[in-house]
C-alpha cells in the first residue's frame, strides 16, 4: 500500500458520459474510473450505462461510496491510473477532507438548478459549492475550471 | 417505426443535412442535436415528443456512454415500448435502412441489427486492385 496514483479528479453532473468517458480519460491516461457516488453505488442501470464507455476504451470502472472511495483507495496498486470522478463539490469536499490525495480538481459541468447562478459557461454554483471548493483549495488541491482538454484552465480564485 | 438520430452537438442535424442532399426527406427519421445549452433533461424531453406518436422506435447515437446514448437507454427503461439504441453507426446504414422504413414490419432489435450490420459493412480501408475478367472459355460474358 502506497499513495494511490490519482491522476485527475473531475466535479461531474453527469460523473461519465462521452465527454467524460472517452475525451478525459484519454487526454489524462487514465486506466482507471473511479466512479465516487453513492447514489451510483446501488444503481444498476446508471452502473450499466457507464461501464459501457470502460469497456470499449479498454479501462477499468468502479463505483464506490465516498465512504468506501475515502477508506479504501488506498489499496490501489501503482500501476492503476486512476481518475476519480464525483458530481459535486460537497462529495469533492468529503474526499479531500477524509484524506484521499487529490492534487488536482477539475470543475466540468455544474448545472443551473433552483438557487444557483453562473459562474462560468458550464457551471453553476451557490455558495454551499463555493465554500466546499474553497475548503479543497485551502486543503492545498489545485482547483480549477475546465469543461474540455483544449480549454484554458481558469483558476478558482479568478472564477468567484 | 421510427429512427431517431441523436448526438452531440449538430451530429444529427448534420447527418441530415447529408440525407437532404442524397435522398430528400426521410419521414420516419428524427433529428435531435444535444447542443450545449441543452441539459439531460431537456433532451429526454424531446426524445418524448419524438416517441409521443410511435410505439416502435431504434435511437441511432453517436457515442457509447454519451448522454445522448444514456438518455435513451433510460427511456426504453422506463416506456414499455418497443424501443432499441445503437451507437456508432454510419450515414451508410441511415439512408439504406431510413429508406425501407416505411413498411416495416419486424421489432426494434432486428431493425438495431440490421444498421449495425450494414455499418459494419460500410466500413472499410479501401485496397487497390485489378479488376480481372472472366476468361473467354468460361460460359456467358
Amino acid at each position: 500500500m502506497g499513495e494511490p496514483n490519482i491522476v485527475l479528479t473531475r466535479i461531474d453532473n453527469r460523473l461519465v458520459h462521452g465527454q467524460v468517458g472517452v475525451v478525459w480519460t484519454s487526454s489524462a491516461g487514465a486506466n482507471l474510473l473511479l466512479v465516487a457516488n453513492d447514489e451510483t453505488a446501488n444503481d444498476q442501470l446508471q452502473q450499466e450505462l457507464m461501464a459501457a464507455t470502460a469497456e470499449t476504451s479498454g479501462v477499468g470502472i468502479r463505483f464506490w461510496t465516498i465512504d468506501k472511495t475515502v477508506s479504501t483507495i488506498s489499496k490501489a496498486s501503482a500501476r492503476q491510473k486512476i481518475f476519480l470522478i464525483v458530481r459535486n463539490p460537497q462529495d469533492a469536499r468529503r474526499l479531500v477532507e477524509g484524506g484521499v490525495p487529490i492534487k488536482d480538481l477539475n470543475i466540468g459541468n455544474m448545472h443551473f438548478s433552483q438557487g444557483k447562478t453562473q459562474v462560468t459557461k458550464y457551471t453553476y454554483m451557490d455558495d454551499q459549492d463555493k465554500a466546499d471548493l474553497k475548503a479543497c483549495a485551502d486543503a492545498g488541491v489545485n482547483v480549477y475550471v475546465q469543461e474540455v482538454p483544449e480549454d484554458k484552465k481558469q483558476p478558482l480564485e479568478e472564477v468567484i | 417505426m421510427k429512427i431517431i438520430v441523436t448526438g452531440h452537438g449538430n451530429f444529427a442535424t448534420g447527418l441530415q443535412s447529408t440525407v437532404k442532399l442524397l435522398a430528400g426527406e426521410l419521414p420516419n427519421v428524427a433529428f435531435i442535436d444535444f447542443t450545449g445549452d441543452m441539459n439531460d433533461g431537456s433532451l429526454s424531453d424531446r426524445f418524448k415528443q419524438v416517441l409521443a406518436d410511435t410505439d416502435q422506435a431504434v435511437f441511432f447515437c453517436d457515442l457509447l456512454g454519451g448522454t445522448p446514448f444514456k438518455e435513451a437507454v433510460k427511456l426504453s427503461n422506463q416506456l414499455g415500448k418497443d424501443i432499441a439504441v445503437i451507437t456508432g453507426c454510419n450515414i451508410g446504414s441511415l439512408l439504406e435502412i431510413g429508406l425501407q422504413l416505411g413498411d416495416y414490419k419486424a421489432n426494434a432489435t432486428t431493425l438495431a441489427e440490421q444498421l449495425v450490420t450494414t455499418s459494419k459493412a460500410q466500413t472499410k480501408v479501401f485496397h487497390h486492385h485489378a479488376i480481372v475478367e472472366p476468361s473467354d472459355d468460361e460460359d456467358g460474358i
